[in-house]
């Protein structure tokens, strides 16, 4: 099983219970956790395998930044390890839980201020226990015509979803690029603030990307130098109109065509959103489960594939974008967009229009959701999920390919093939959802075989993964091969420097501290 | 618009804030504890046509899928369900439901059971 899962935090039993009585001595006993239950509560929720292999000791949760700044201090001084959470539900990447068992979580669900919106400027400051139905609450209540970018599970942290470079499908889909301004508690316990932030009251924190040297900021993303306590985001101001674009291909080999003729259209930036592409299986597994359709084992035949897209009525892949802002605009870039279609496929789009004053639910506004929750039962018992994403270069023929490969690995491994494309400008992430059940053991064991074999696969095509469940975190990091490893031995060399008693999240991304590191 | 609102109040007010249960006349809330907590909690998944109103159904039948509307749960089941999990529900730790939330939200589920 995962590497990862062999190492074990080295606290003594008595100096963990130091540590958790001197942290109840300042944020309160309430507020800290170490029985069997609140531990189990911080497993994986959809965990490949037993949970317990990253299994918690305990649980910390401050409600201040002054409070992460005493428990990282209180940290170092009796060398236990911290894994920090904003709200835990990481799903499909491991959840609450931590890479290296026998951490103490420091959860910062309590964080939950909504410092400042500013409409005019569209952004807003929030601390990491914000979760998107918190902030959307928000500007609804107060009235703020600011539009998010939320998920299919918006259970989430808004801010801790961004630091794992988690995407939307609106024109602000690459969350990580919305954060502006960050408040860091650094491994000493000194706390930080980055760009125009460095200088006291100075208004330009969340409105600038660059300060004064170096940008610091995409280093505490994915990472374990700092603990962000607040940080700027973005928003949306709302658009005046929207148009939707929908159109289906009856082929997997269309693909091809697809992701050429809008990938032309998003680096040009006719479309501004993140546009993605979805196979058949999205609408089977969010209204059913594997068994309505098909029992045997292996993947369903194409027979059943049919049968799903007659019943849904949707294509092998389906296209689904908006344009935004001036309703003329779209509509010139609407007929733009169609003739570069005509040119390479007699399919046609539909196209609706909405704009201001229209019932606002046709608006197309990106609304918190827990709908992709219903997916993960599709191969039936205690469902769960993991997603393979490698990004590759925006074009066809290598899409295609990539997808090829993954279909023929996941039929080879008996799962069912889960695709969907997120068009960036330049490059294309390639989502593999694969789905099994949390109980099976001979199939979580397939899950393993397979996802590894999809590294290796990437890996030798010259891809690696923007993000990956706690259980292959070492298993991509060493998929970044240049010249010995250099950029992870790189970040190594940082850790030590920045975190010398390996304290904050080991192993996160790989990135495992000197204490902790095991030589390859 | 800035600093529209200080941070702890909004905290205290975000279960009523969200749905805006508020009594127009008198502008308070109308809403029992236990409801705000479900609505903030819980209703997220469990409100009609959601997600977790529709993979209920598949378990236990449509007319059971609708929890404020069910008059046989048990307390200790529904803490169980809570803290551990069923199916595609994921758990809930004591510090994003504490206890007390929990055992106003258990109060709320079960105020229609027969007596």
């Amino acid at each position: 099983m995962a590497a990862s899962s062999s190492r074990r935090a080295d606290v003594a039993p008595r100096q963990l219970t130091r540590f958790l009585k001197a942290v109840a001595a300042e944020i309160g006993d309430e507020w800290v956790f170490d029985s069997a239950t609140d531990v189990a509560s911080y497993q994986d929720v959809f965990a490949l395998g037993d949970p317990r292999l990253h299994s918690p000791a305990g649980a910390v949760a401050p409600l201040t930044a002054a409070q992460v700044q005493t428990i990282v201090r209180l940290a170092n001084r009796f060398k236990v390890p911290l894994w920090t959470i904003s709200r835990g539900k990481n799903f499909g990447y491991g959840g609450a839980a931590p890479v290296m068992r026998g951490v103490v979580i420091l959860d910062l669900t309590r964080m939950k201020r909504i410092i400042d919106v500013d409409e005019k400027l569209a952004y807003c400051v929030i601390e990491p226990g914000v979760g998107f139905y918190d902030l959307h609450a928000y500007l609804r209540a107060n009235g703020i015509r600011l539009w998010m970018s939320c998920l299919g599970n918006s259970l989430g942290s808004v801010i801790g979803n961004a630091l794992e470079h988690g995407t939307g499908i609106t024109p602000y889909a690459d969350h990580a690029m919305n954060l502006c301004g960050m408040e860091l508690v650094m491994p000493d316990g000194d706390i930080v603030r980055t760009g125009m932030g460095a200088m006291d009251d100075n208004p330009t924190w969340h409105l600038s990307r660059h300060g004064y040297g170096p940008g610091w900021e995409q280093m505490f993303t994915q990472s374990n130098f700092g603990v962000v306590t607040r940080a700027g985001m973005w928003l949306m101001p709302e658009p005046e109109g929207t148009l939707s674009m929908t159109m289906n291909a009856d082929k997997p080999e269309d693909i091809r065509w697809i992701v050429d003729t809008l990938g032309e259209l998003r680096t040009k930036r006719i479309i501004t959103q993140a546009t993605t592409v979805r196979n058949y299986m999205r609408w089977a597994a969010l209204d059913s489960v594997r068994s309505d359709w098909y029992d045997g084992p292996g993947a369903m035949p194409d027979e059943v594939i049919e049968r799903i897209r007659q019943k849904y009525g949707v294509g092998w892949w389906n296209i689904n974008f908006r344009l935004y802002e001036l309703p003329e605009v779209n509509d010139a870039h609407a007929r733009f967009i169609e003739e570069k279609f005509k040119a390479v496929t007699d399919n046609r789009f539909e196209i609706s229009r909405w704009r201001q004053g229209d019932p606002p639910a046709l608006s197309g506004e990106s609304l918190p959701g827990v709908g992709s929750m219903q997916m993960v039962n599709w191969a039936g018992g205690r469902g769960g999920h993991v997603g393979f994403s490698p990004v590759l270069p925006l074009n066809g023929e290598l899409a295609f390919a990539q997808f090829d490969r993954t279909r023929v690995r996941m039929k080879e491994f008996g799962f069912d093939y889960y695709g969907s494309m997120y068009l960036w400008e330049r490059a294309i992430t390639v989502i593999s959802q694969i789905f099994f059940d949390r109980d099976d053991a001979q199939m979580l064991e397939r899950v393993h075989g397979l996802f590894r074999a999809l590294i290796a696969d990437a890996a030798q095509n010259g891809y690696g993964e923007y993000r990956t469940h706690i259980d292959f975190m070492d298993d991509v990091a060493r998929s970044f091969a240049f010249n010995n490893h250099a950029l992870l031995r790189w970040n190594e060399k940082l850790k030590d420097a920045l975190d010398p008693n390996g304290i904050l999240s080991p192993g996160k991304q790989g990135i495992w501290p000197a204490r902790y590191r095991e030589e390859a | 618009m800035r600093r529209i609102m200080g941070g702890r109040v909004l905290l205290a007010m975000l279960p009523l804030l969200f749905w805006g249960v508020v009594n127009a006349a008198d502008n308070r809330v109308t809403v029992e504890p236990g409801q705000a907590y479900f609505m903030y909690h819980c209703e997220t998944c469990h409100l009609p046509n959601g997600t977790g109103t529709k993979l209920l159904a598949r378990r236990v039948g449509a007319d059971k899928s609708l929890l404020v509307r069910r008059t046989d749960l048990v307390g200790d089941y529904v803490r169980a369900v809570v803290r551990n999990g069923v199916g595609g529900m994921p758990w809930f730790t004591r510090v994003e439901v504490t206890d007390a939330e929990l055992e106003e939200i258990v109060n709320y589920l079960t105020r229609n059971n027969p007596r």
